[in-house]
């Protein structure tokens, strides 16, 4: 059994209907997920890099099985989740659980924080009072908060406090994944760092993996060994984080780095945009329109991910930077 | 000097009296000079900003003094103050969607300072948000000009906004956390195409940011803000390098930077930034700051400078070293 992944997603499908152009006519569609396809090693954390509409949040709804793909499989653990009754879907989720990007509105302003965390218990079947109090305790020590601090509620809270509790009630069922989307993006940069510390101690005290959705390369590559890289619902290069941002190989995740400020150098500016629409077709590169180094092939025919230096990184590109 | 703000205090009426927001700013500002304003959450700096427009809420008390283009605008009439804004001066907000009327077509707002400052008819002032969303880069001018705001994307629409602050020929430009809501990719063009606005009329722009990073590449001189007060300010290359704050070394410090090894421990600040009623007599940050000393919660701390032009506000800032 320690030889499945803990998560396995292969090819996963998902579009959204539009709204009509008009009554009776065909329902426009928008793909969100066109092909996707990774796995998660138990004790490894994965970050999902790309912009909005990359597709990363419908991954992560898919991934906790909280939304149905239209094709593809997700198995944890070996076990494919959409093909789970519900109870046993029940079962599954207690081994994984989300954290949500807002700190202020994810947590009930009615509830105190002790019937906040040990929510996930109750949606499991319930434990008794004594064993949910002890539970709430020990979640809530593992975030760094006080066990009385249970009786409060969270306006009593600072922000990053708040994420904390958000944190605390992701880890009440001990999961072994846990999906974190934005997770410290709405913190100030000096609360942000306490949330990421608090991930990285409990990727090595609890066990816990990551896959963690953001926008910001650096809090990625802070908690996550390998990376992906999204863009139009396609995952365009992946690997080991480190190298992937050292020396991307895609002229995506090469843009993505560019255009990330950082404090020991100024932002390097990718050239204003190729005024070329997007095939119609979809017949090639969905980034060929915006890339600098496009020609004729990337728009003719779709790259497929294939390895790019050495063993552990692939990249979706007929001309990879590397 | 283009600008000029000296001792400006904002407060704010609450219901437990009035609260100190922004506490004895002073600041210049040239020709064609950008400043970055840093801050986290409850540090003022966008009601500094709003402060510098005539724009404070309702029942707000502005004290000291905004000199811009040798005129007071403290105690400005609101008549004056709407003649000269969206003119002589102009803001980029954060979320253009929320600033944008959107029931008008984009052009028609773009179009309006023009007729509100400049008299043009309705029609040639259209023709020239045209030219105008033409110049911040806008992929199909006319199309945009035409679209109502939902119509754009993020990024057009930021553009849209820039269009409109800068169609009068500003002198300065007040730009709060304009590229917060945009993605990566997009806020580094966002920032480009205000950078080569800035070069080629010399116009003087004010960044509002939360992110050093971001101040880092675009500003010539900055300032760290904290509970109301100007912590640090000076070149942003030398307050960078060589921050003389204990605020703005544990910001540095606290962020990860991209390249940085994974799992690194980051350098984190006890607690979190001060609610306004919170900030007593003494230093803002010192119920958080690994240097305070007894006078530090006692005495608002002192301004120590640097070479003339790099100033920080703390009682130990002669002990801070270059990186101690």
């Amino acid at each position: 059994m320690s030889e499945a992944p803990l998560l396995d997603i292969v090819d996963l499908f998902k579009a959204y209907r539009l709204h009509r152009p008009r009554p009776f006519a065909p329902h426009r569609v928008r793909p969100a997920l066109n092909g996707v396809s990774f796995s998660i090693i138990a004790g490894r954390s994965f970050g999902i890099v790309g912009e909005s509409g990359s597709g990363k949040s419908t991954l992560a709804r898919i991934a906790l099985a909280l939304d149905k793909p239209d094709a593809g499989v997700v198995r944890l653990e070996g076990r494919s989740l959409f093909d789970l009754g519900r109870r046993e879907l029940r079962a599954a989720r207690a081994h994984m659980q989300l954290i949500f990007q807002d700190p202020y509105g994810s947590l009930d302003p009615r509830m105190r924080v002790e019937r906040i965390v040990a929510e996930p218990l109750a949606a499991l079947g319930g434990a008794s009072r004594a064993e949910r109090r002890r539970r709430v305790a020990d979640s809530l020590e593992a975030v760094g908060l006080r066990a009385s601090d249970a009786a409060k509620y969270p306006h009593e809270f600072s922000g990053g406090q708040r994420q904390r509790v958000a944190i605390a009630r992701a880890l009440i069922t001990r999961p072994k994944l846990v999906v974190a989307d934005e997770p410290v993006s709405a913190l100030d940069v000096s609360v942000q760092a306490q949330a990421l510390n608090l991930m990285s101690d409990l990727q090595r005290d609890a066990g816990v993996t990551f896959l963690l959705i953001s926008h910001d390369l650096a809090v990625v590559a802070h908690i996550c060994e390998t990376t992906a890289v999204m863009f139009r619902g396609r995952i365009v290069e992946i690997g080991p984080t480190a190298e992937l941002f050292a020396s991307p190989a895609h002229p995506y995740a090469r843009e993505l780095v560019d255009a990330t400020p950082r404090l020991d150098r100024s932002t390097t500016v990718a050239p204003p945009l190729n005024a070329t629409p997007a095939p119609a077709s979809g017949a090639g590169c969905a980034y060929a329109p915006r890339c600098r180094y496009a020609r004729p092939r990337c728009l003719a025919e779709r790259p497929e991910l294939t390895a790019v230096a050495g063993e552990t990184r692939r990249a979706a590109c007929h001309f990879p930077l590397v | 000097m283009l600008l000029e703000v000296k001792d400006l205090v904002v407060d704010l009426p609450t219901s437990g009296g009035a609260v100190r927001i922004v506490n004895d700013a002073t600041f210049r500002l040239g020709e064609g000079e950008s400043l970055g304003v840093v801050g986290e959450s409850g540090s003022g700096k966008t009601m500094m900003a709003l402060a510098l427009m005539g724009l404070a809420p309702e029942g707000a008390r502005i004290g000291g003094s905004i000199r811009f283009e040798d005129r007071e605008l403290v105690g400005l009439s609101e008549e004056a103050m709407r003649a000269l804004r969206g003119d002589r001066i102009a803001m980029i907000f954060q979320e253009p969607m929320t600033a944008l009327n959107p029931l008008h077509r984009v052009g028609e707002q773009v179009a309006e300072p023009l007729v509100l400052h400049r008299g043009m008819s309705r029609k040639a002032a259209f023709h020239e948000a045209i030219r105008l969303l033409e110049h911040v880069r806008l992929a199909d001018p006319a199309r945009a000009a035409r679209a109502y705001p939902f119509g754009l994307s993020g990024g057009e629409r930021q553009r849209a906004m820039i269009a409109m602050a800068i169609g009068c020929g500003p002198r300065l430009v007040i730009a709060d956390e304009p590229t917060t809501a945009l993605d990566v990719t997009v806020q580094a063009r966002i920032l480009a195409l205000l950078d080569g606005l800035r070069h080629e009329s010399k116009m003087a722009l004010i960044l509002v940011s939360h992110d050093l990073a971001v101040v880092a590449a675009h500003c010539d001189r900055v300032i760290v803000m904290y509970g109301g007060l100007i912590m640090e300010s000076g070149p942003v290359d030398v307050v960078l390098r060589d921050p003389r704050n204990p605020y703005t070394r544990a910001l540095l410090q606290a962020r990860p930077e991209p390249g940085a090894k994974r799992g690194v421990r980051l350098k984190t600040i006890p607690g979190s930034p001060p609610h306004h009623r919170e900030v007593g007599a003494g230093c803002p940050f010192a119920a958080r700051c690994e240097w305070t000393i007894d006078v530090c919660r006692k005495a608002r701390p002192p301004e120590v400078a640097f070479g003339g032009v790099h100033v920080s506000r703390c009682w130990r800032a002669a002990e801070l070293g270059p990186h101690a």
